[in-house]
């Protein structure tokens, strides 16, 4: 174990580096993040005027704030693309990663959190900046505030290794792009990014709780902004615990019989 | 002793999905896709010792790289086994992919954007390399390959033979006890492949350790290898001392002949295969060399000659040639 920490502090370390090399690409990733948040935060503040100022219990500073720690939240469970896996399989890239005695799922886990961090230095001035335009309105809840660290921590696990297990999928099938399409609009809908859940019909709620991209997005969000009580919030972590429980049982079942799939093209 | 690597009726078959040119071929192909077998590698059988280096040797697509890959635990056999070290390799137990490492032609281990000197301590720690050990190894390397400057600079920047440079010790940083080279020197000029391959030969006399290379520069096989394994489709054709590869495939040898008169007309000694300006070069059976040297040295007035084999890349391409009659049979 602390070898597979040291290990990921390393990586941690390079990605740092590696993303120092290309600031141009960080602002623009980080301008896009911001982009998509922005555009969701003045859709939904409009319709919120529009209705007399609140919709399905968020007013128009609820919804700034919603979206402002959205951006926040974000940046830190965003995982790697599926269609980043399908190249390095389909490209025999992962030969590399599969000769060296560590497992390749922490070897990404570290070079994912360097690239956040270096993400996240220039994420905050940009909330400010965000807040300034769209003044939100917080409630602010300590232990909520506590809270919302594992709660963080366990989505961002939960996202990664959910990811990578259907990621798996490319060493059978090497094309995956339709398997991330499914996903994507499936957690765009139920994992609160497009809207608050609390926006959406009772079932669609209901349905977003039984699967897990409530809990790998909304439900940090839920926590930070003060909108959940201590029994939610223990609920919450049940299913995130269930969900990386169940991920991670399905890695574990489904790696070795991957890598048997593997062509190993090119170098 | 304990073999290094043993190898037991291995073979790999691929399935590849195949269909005809055209958007009617490919529609077909979208309700019923023709699947074929590919047998990569068929039932080979070899063993090498510890410290030993062994040149693996084949035309493209004879199966060497696909045997590497099995061997460095990247591909799953489909049939036999294969042991290194006493290991599994399609098991990729940590132990066992310590002590080995896998360089090819193409090979990315370090990352693009940084200098080298970072993934190396990247690769301390994947390794679980002691700091001082580390230390003492990356400056025998950066002497030995001249790295001074290069692990300085982003990877990117570099040429492709710093680069291959730069891998290469990365590639060796955790002092693997068995090498598998495919194609280590791809691409590189000739000064570079020769200090390349210096610096295989002195790790393998300093550490004693164990070599599988595949190359298509013979100069890299009869620098580094006393024995070679010839495969081709995806079977052994031989195995054995690289001087026994010549005798046994070799027919012919090459008498080269300065005459004093370069008129002179030698072809009744043998097949005139190549004449400048100063010798001439003829092709004799083997068993005939010492009758037509003794007849030449008594019948013409010459300067100069010397009995040669025959370039080993001729004779590796009298071994293949073989080996597709067979497959043809």
């Amino acid at each position: 174990m602390r070898r597979t920490l040291r290990i990921l502090l390393a990586e941690y370390k390079i990605a740092v580096l590696a993303t120092f090399q290309y600031r141009v690409q960080m602002g623009l990733e980080l301008l896009g993040l911001l982009f998509e948040g922005v555009v969701y935060l003045v859709v939904w503040t409009t319709i919120a005027r529009a209705r007399g100022g609140e919709v399905s219990g968020y007013t128009v500073g609820e919804f700034a704030a919603y979206f402002i720690a959205w951006t926040f939240v974000r940046n830190i469970t965003t995982g790697w693309s599926l269609s980043w896996m399908e190249e390095r399989i389909r490209r025999g890239e992962f030969n590399a990663l599969l000769t060296r005695p560590i497992h390749p799922y922490f070897t990404d886990m570290g070079r994912m959190l360097g690239h956040k961090t270096t993400s996240g230095i220039t994420l905050i001035p940009t909330m400010l900046l965000m807040a300034l335009a769209f003044p939100p309105e917080v409630t602010v809840v300590p232990w909520a505030l506590v809270a919302v660290v594992p709660a963080l921590a366990l989505a961002f696990l939960l996202r990664y290794t959910a990811l990578y297990v259907t990621a798996l999928a490319g060493f059978w099938t090497t094309r995956i792009g339709p398997v991330f399409e499914l996903w994507f609009l499936t957690e765009f809908f139920l994992s609160g990014r497009v809207a608050p859940l609390a926006v959406l019909p009772i079932w669609a709620q209901q349905l977003a709780s039984a699967l897990p991209f409530r809990w790998m997005f909304s439900f940090p969000l839920e926590l930070l902004l003060g909108r959940l009580s201590p029994l939610q919030a223990g609920q919450g972590f049940l299913m995130q615990a269930v969900w990386l429980a169940v991920a991670a049982l399905l890695m574990r079942a489904i790696w070795r019989s991957a890598v048997r799939q593997y062509g190993a093209v090119g170098g | 002793m304990e073999l290094a690597i043993e190898v037991k009726e291995l073979s790999k078959t691929y399935r590849v999905s195949e269909r005809s040119a055209g958007l009617v071929a490919a529609l077909k192909g979208l309700v019923r896709r023709q699947k074929k077998d590919v047998r990569a590698v068929r039932s080979i059988n070899f063993q090498v010792e510890p410290g030993e280096v062994v040149g693996f040797l084949g035309p493209n697509g004879a199966g060497k790289t696909t045997t590497l890959k099995m061997l460095s635990g990247l591909l799953y056999p489909t049939g036999g086994e294969a042991r290194v070290l006493g290991h599994l390799p399609h098991k990729r137990e940590n132990d066992y992919l310590r002590q080995i490492t896998l360089v090819t032609g193409q090979r990315n281990q370090l990352v693009w954007d940084i200098p080298a000197i970072d993934s190396y301590e990247l690769f301390k720690a994947v390794y679980d390399l002691e700091p001082q050990a580390f230390k003492r190894t990356m400056d025998e390397f950066v002497e030995l390959l001249e790295l001074q400057e290069l692990i300085k600079k982003p990877v990117r920047n570099l040429s492709l033979g710093e680069r291959m440079k730069v891998e290469i010790a990365g590639a060796l940083m955790h002092r693997p006890r068995v090498l598998f080279l495919d194609e280590p020197t791809l691409g590189l000029d000739v000064t570079m492949q020769r200090r390349i391959r210096r610096f295989f030969t002195e790790y393998n006399q300093r550490e004693g350790a164990t070599v599988l290379l595949t190359s298509h520069y013979m100069a890299d096989v009869v620098a580094l290898c006393k024995r070679v394994i010839v495969i081709h489709h995806g079977r052994i054709l031989f195995d054995g001392d690289l001087s026994a590869l010549v005798q046994k495939f070799t027919t012919h040898k090459r008498l080269q002949v300065k005459p004093e008169d370069l008129t002179a007309d030698l072809s009744s000694y043998g097949e005139v295969v190549a004449k400048d300006s100063g010798s001439v070069s003829l092709r004799v059976p083997r068993e005939q060399v010492p009758r037509v040297t003794a007849r030449l040295l008594a019948e013409v007035p010459i300067i100069d000659l010397s009995v040669e084999d025959p370039p080993i890349e001729d004779v590796i391409e009298t071994v293949f040639a073989g080996g597709d009659d067979e497959a043809d049979a």
